[in-house]
C-alpha cells in the first residue's frame, strides 16, 4: 500500500466513524422525538406548545370568596311592547285604500290599550275627531279596534294620520301616556316596539311623538 | 528546538466526547419531555385559592352531612321570589328564616342526587362549551375532606366547569346578614337576576 493509499483508506474510515455518529445523533433525536408522543402520552398539538399560547392557556381559576356568594340567576330578557301580529282577526291599516277613500283625511284618535293588549276605541266618547273625513275616520277606526299589544303596557296611546301630509311624518304615534302593565314584574324592564300595523306606508313616514287631542 | 512534525494519519475522532455528549442528548430529551408532560398536568390543575370577599358562583353545594347536600342554584330564585312576594310586609330577619327553610325543605338532596345533578351539568357543559361554570363547595371541618374530594371528582376534568371549596356550615346560611335577588349586568353584557348570600362576619 503506497503512502497516498494509506491516507486514503485512512479518511475513508474516518469518514465512516462520523458518518456512523452523526447517525447515532440523527437517531437519538428520533428516539427523543418517540419518548415525547408515545411513551409520555402527549397529543400531538401538546408537544410544541408555542409560548405565547402557553400564558393563554394558563388562566387563573376563578376564587372562591368566603364572606358569602352571588349565585347567577337567569337572564332577564326585556319586554317589547309592540303589536301581537298572531293575534286573531288583526287587520292592518291600508294605507292605499285609505288614500282612495279620502287623499285629504286628516284624523286623529285617542285610544285605550286595555290590560289584556286589546286597543279600545270608543267613538260615542269622542275618540275620533275626523271633522270633514268620517269615511277615513271610520276606515281607521275599523282596522284599529282589532289591533291587539302584547299585555306589558296599558293606558291611552295617540294617533294623528296626516294623509296629504308632505315633508312631514304622515303618521304619529303618541306613546308617552302608556303605563307598564302592573302585572309585568318590576325587574323587566318593557320596551316599545312596532306599535302600528299598516301597511303601504314607508317605515319613515311614521313618527313617534306628542300628539295634541283637540 | 525541532518540533515533531503533525501526523494527521494517527488523528482519531473523539470517542469518549461523542459518547458522553450522545448520553447527555438523551438525557436532556428525558427530562424535558418529563417536565413537558408535568407542565400539561399542572395546567390541568385547578386549586384557587379563597379570597375574603363574597365569591360569585353558578352553583353552591354546602355539604349538611357526608350525604346530605343543599344544592343551591339559579332555581332557587323562585324561593326568595315567592317569600318575597308572600312576606314582604314582614321582617328582612323572618323572611330570610323562612328562605332558608324552604331551601332545606326543597333544596336538600342526598349524595346520589348531587351526582346526578352533577353529571348532568357535565353533560350540559359538554354540549355547550361557550358557557362557564363555577361550583362553590362549603364543608364543615367535621366532616372529612375525603368527601369533598369525592364531589370534586365528579366535577373535574371539564375546562368550562371550575369549582372552588371553602369551609362552612349551613349555620352560615341560617344566619346570612343578606339572602336577596338582585339584578346585576353579567360580563357579556346580560342582565341577570342572581340570588346574593352574605354570611355573617
Amino acid at each position: 500500500m503506497t503512502h497516498s493509499e494509506k491516507k486514503t483508506f485512512s479518511r475513508n474510515i474516518k469518514l465512516t466513524i462520523y458518518g456512523i455518529l452523526t447517525v447515532l445523533v440523527a437517531g437519538l433525536f428520533v428516539v427523543s422525538y418517540l419518548f415525547l408522543t408515545r411513551f409520555s402520552g402527549l397529543e400531538e398539538e401538546d408537544i410544541h406548545i408555542p409560548p405565547f399560547t402557553k400564558i393563554d392557556t394558563l388562566k387563573i381559576p376563578p376564587r372562591p370568596g368566603i364572606q358569602g356568594v352571588v349565585i347567577s340567576g337567569p337572564v332577564i330578557t326585556d319586554l317589547i311592547f309592540d303589536i301581537n301580529l298572531k293575534a286573531a282577526d288583526i287587520q292592518p291599516l291600508d294605507w292605499n285604500k285609505l288614500v282612495s277613500i279620502d287623499r285629504t283625511a286628516e284624523v286623529t284618535v285617542r285610544a285605550r290599550v286595555a290590560a289584556d293588549g286589546r286597543l279600545i276605541i270608543k267613538r260615542d266618547q269622542g275618540d275620533i275627531l275626523d271633522r270633514g273625513h268620517p269615511d277615513a275616520g271610520r276606515e281607521i277606526e275599523k282596522s284599529l279596534s282589532s289591533w291587539v299589544y302584547f299585555p306589558y303596557k296599558e293606558g291611552l296611546i295617540l294617533f294623528y294620520f296626516n294623509v296629504p301630509s308632505k315633508g312631514t311624518k304622515k303618521v304619529i304615534i303618541d306613546a308617552t301616556k302608556l303605563k307598564r302593565n302592573k302585572k309585568v314584574p318590576e325587574k323587566k324592564e318593557v320596551l316599545n316596539g312596532l306599535l302600528h300595523y299598516i301597511r303601504g306606508l314607508d317605515q319613515s313616514e311614521i313618527g313617534y311623538s306628542s300628539v295634541t287631542f283637540e | 528546538m525541532a518540533f515533531k512534525p503533525y501526523d494527521t494519519s494517527k488523528r482519531k475522532p473523539q470517542l469518549v466526547s461523542l459518547i458522553d455528549m450522545a448520553f447527555l442528548l438523551l438525557l436532556f430529551f428525558l427530562v424535558t419531555s418529563l417536565v413537558a408532560q408535568l407542565t400539561q398536568q399542572e395546567q390541568k390543575l385547578s386549586i384557587p385559592t379563597p379570597e375574603n370577599k363574597p365569591g360569585r358562583a353558578q352553583i353552591l353545594i354546602q355539604f349538611l352531612s357526608e350525604n346530605e347536600f343543599l344544592y343551591i342554584d339559579q332555581t332557587t330564585n323562585s324561593i326568595v321570589q315567592e317569600v318575597n312576594d308572600q312576606f314582604g310586609f314582614e321582617s328582612p330577619g323572618k323572611q330570610r328564616r323562612r328562605i332558608v327553610e324552604r331551601m332545606l325543605a326543597e333544596k336538600k338532596y342526598d349524595k346520589v342526587e348531587v351526582n346526578k345533578k352533577l353529571k348532568d351539568l357535565k353533560k350540559f357543559a359538554t354540549d355547550h362549551p361557550d358557557q362557564q361554570y363555577f361550583i362553590l363547595i362549603r364543608c364543615p371541618k367535621e366532616i372529612y375532606y375525603y368527601h369533598v374530594l369525592q364531589l370534586v371528582q365528579s366535577i373535574s376534568g371539564l375546562p368550562n366547569v371550575n369549582y372552588g371549596c371553602v369551609g362552612g356550615t349551613v349555620a352560615d346560611i341560617r344566619n346570612a346578614t343578606d339572602i336577596s335577588l338582585r339584578t346585576e349586568i353579567d360580563n357579556h353584557g346580560k342582565k341577570r337576576e342572581n340570588l346574593v348570600i352574605l354570611f355573617p362576619k
